[in-house]
């Protein structure tokens, strides 16, 4: 009987182990950053923002090859500092955001890379089509707010690129644009 | 850049009107056929401003390829019947043939944007109804010079408002679209001085193809421009009004000048339209 109980608490103790291995946590939408640039017909970087991010993040920090992150970003709310420039951005010749309101990155693989550092390969999709590409992230710092221990906050930037006209974004060259766009993202995120 | 915009979106369409203008001169009872050919043409535009066609196509503006394909086999077709259509069927044809693929392309949108699928069917109904008005008539006084000067003038006005709504490539292909009309009638018009009273009507089958790609690339700007003015695109809209009036009553003015002022009386609310759009 004795055996029948210890071997019935071990087996739920290693079936529960990997689920409590992974905190989730939630993207805070009034910290986190999705910036890009790309060539403006070599004469500079041209650069822009998402101003509408959110997505979850399941970190196992013990195994960080088990941890997850779906972000979901309004291709609307695009801002490049300049309302009739973003009004073209958001139209069929680029974002076709009426059409495909949502820029989603998906990880399906990850590869740890340092103590803090890792690959995140994810599926990409951008008006409609899905590639995979594989960002450098840098897990910053987990900490509690100061004025509120109650709630966790943890940290990443990074960094990646990927070729627009691959993703149907074929009027970039027309206007002088890339073809290679450069992600900048900083996240901050709530532990649930 | 600029020159590749210039080439691709006024020249060579230019260029092809002028040919279309020919094959209608000089086909004969082939004639007809002008509507499946306008099509094509407005296909090779579409080809050569945005790229070759996706297939399967995933966005809206990618179906519009396989649309005017679609719509050149179908007037391909029309142009073999010999009787010119009547009143009711010209107004069907125009309103299935331009709306049936305006809710293919942009169904999301309609199903999401109430006043966006008004503008939309608002402005099929309007060109239907332009259709039945335009047909031919035994009451008509006039040898169809208004209908294409005023198609020609509401494709600029769709152009521009295109541009100020933020849709850049939909405004080239109406530009594409405003060039190769606007050959087409420089043509005719010259065969119209040389004594050839109908030169300036392409005749009652490329007729309703010209209603149906204007009315078409009308809806696509209404639907996929992310700010397209409204009360611009139902301005650019009315000079088929004024072309429906012009085909009743026009003004008696010397042979030469009459093309020359249902021209600028067409224009008139295009011009309207422009403003409204730049301005707004």
């Amino acid at each position: 009987m004795k055996f029948t109980l210890l071997a019935g608490a071990l087996s739920a103790l290693v079936l529960a182990s990997p689920a409590l291995a992974a905190d989730s946590y939630d993207i805070d939408p009034t910290h986190a950053w999705v910036s890009f640039k790309t060539n403006h017909a070599g004469w500079s970087n041209a650069h822009g923002i998402f101003k509408t991010v959110s997505g979850s993040i399941s970190f196992d920090k013990d195994d960080v090859t088990k941890s997850s992150v779906e972000i979901t970003i309004d291709a609307g709310s695009i801002d490049t500092n300049d309302a009739k420039r973003d009004e073209h951005l958001k139209s069929p010749d680029f974002l076709n955001a009426a059409e495909f309101p949502a820029i989603t990155f998906k990880s399906t693989a990850i590869e740890k890379t340092g103590d803090k550092t890792a690959k995140v390969t994810g599926d990409l999709t951008v008006v409609g089509t899905t590639k995979p590409v594989t960002l450098d992230v840098t897990f910053n710092s987990e900490a509690s707010l100061p004025w509120d221990a109650s709630v966790v906050k943890t940290g990443f930037s990074a960094t990646g690129s990927f070729s627009g006209p691959d993703f149907g974004l074929a009027k970039m060259t027309e206007f002088g644009l890339g073809p290679d766009i450069k992600l900048d993202i900083d996240v901050e995120a709530v532990k649930k | 850049m600029i020159a590749d915009l210039i080439l691709w979106t006024v020249l060579v369409p230019l260029a092809l009107g002028l040919a279309l203008g020919l094959f209608s001169r000089h086909a004969g009872e082939r004639r007809a056929l002008g509507g499946g050919l306008l099509f094509v043409l407005a296909l090779l535009a579409v080809v050569a401003i945005e790229g070759m066609p996706v297939f399967p196509p995933v966005a809206g503006k990618q179906k519009l390829p396989f649309v005017l394909a679609g719509l050149a086999v179908l007037f391909f077709l029309l142009g073999h019947v010999r009787r010119p259509a009547g009143r009711l069927p010209a107004a069907a044809t125009v309103l299935l043939a331009a709306a049936v693929p305006a809710v293919w392309i942009g169904y999301r949108i309609l199903s999401a944007a109430p006043v966006k699928a008004f503008l939309v069917f608002g402005l099929l109904f309007f060109f239907a109804l332009a259709a039945a008005l335009l047909s031919p008539s035994p009451r008509s006084r006039a040898q169809g010079q208004a209908p294409l000067a005023a198609l020609l003038f509401a494709l600029i006005a769709t152009a521009v408002v295109s541009v100020t709504g933020g849709y850049i490539g939909m405004a080239q292909v109406c530009g594409a679209a405003a060039a190769a009309t606007g050959g087409w009638l420089l043509l005719s018009y010259v065969a119209y001085l040389g004594g050839d009273d109908a030169a300036m009507h392409p005749g009652p089958q490329p007729l309703l193809a010209w209603l149906v790609l204007t009315a078409l690339l009308m809806a696509v700007t209404a639907l996929l421009a992310p700010s397209a003015n409204p009360v611009a695109l139902v301005l650019a809209a009315l000079p088929l009004a004024l072309a429906a009036w012009l085909e009743r009553r026009g003004p008696d003015l010397p042979r030469a000048l009459q093309p020359v002022a249902a021209g600028a009386i067409c224009a008139v609310p295009a011009l309207a339209a422009i403003l409204v759009s730049v301005l707004a």
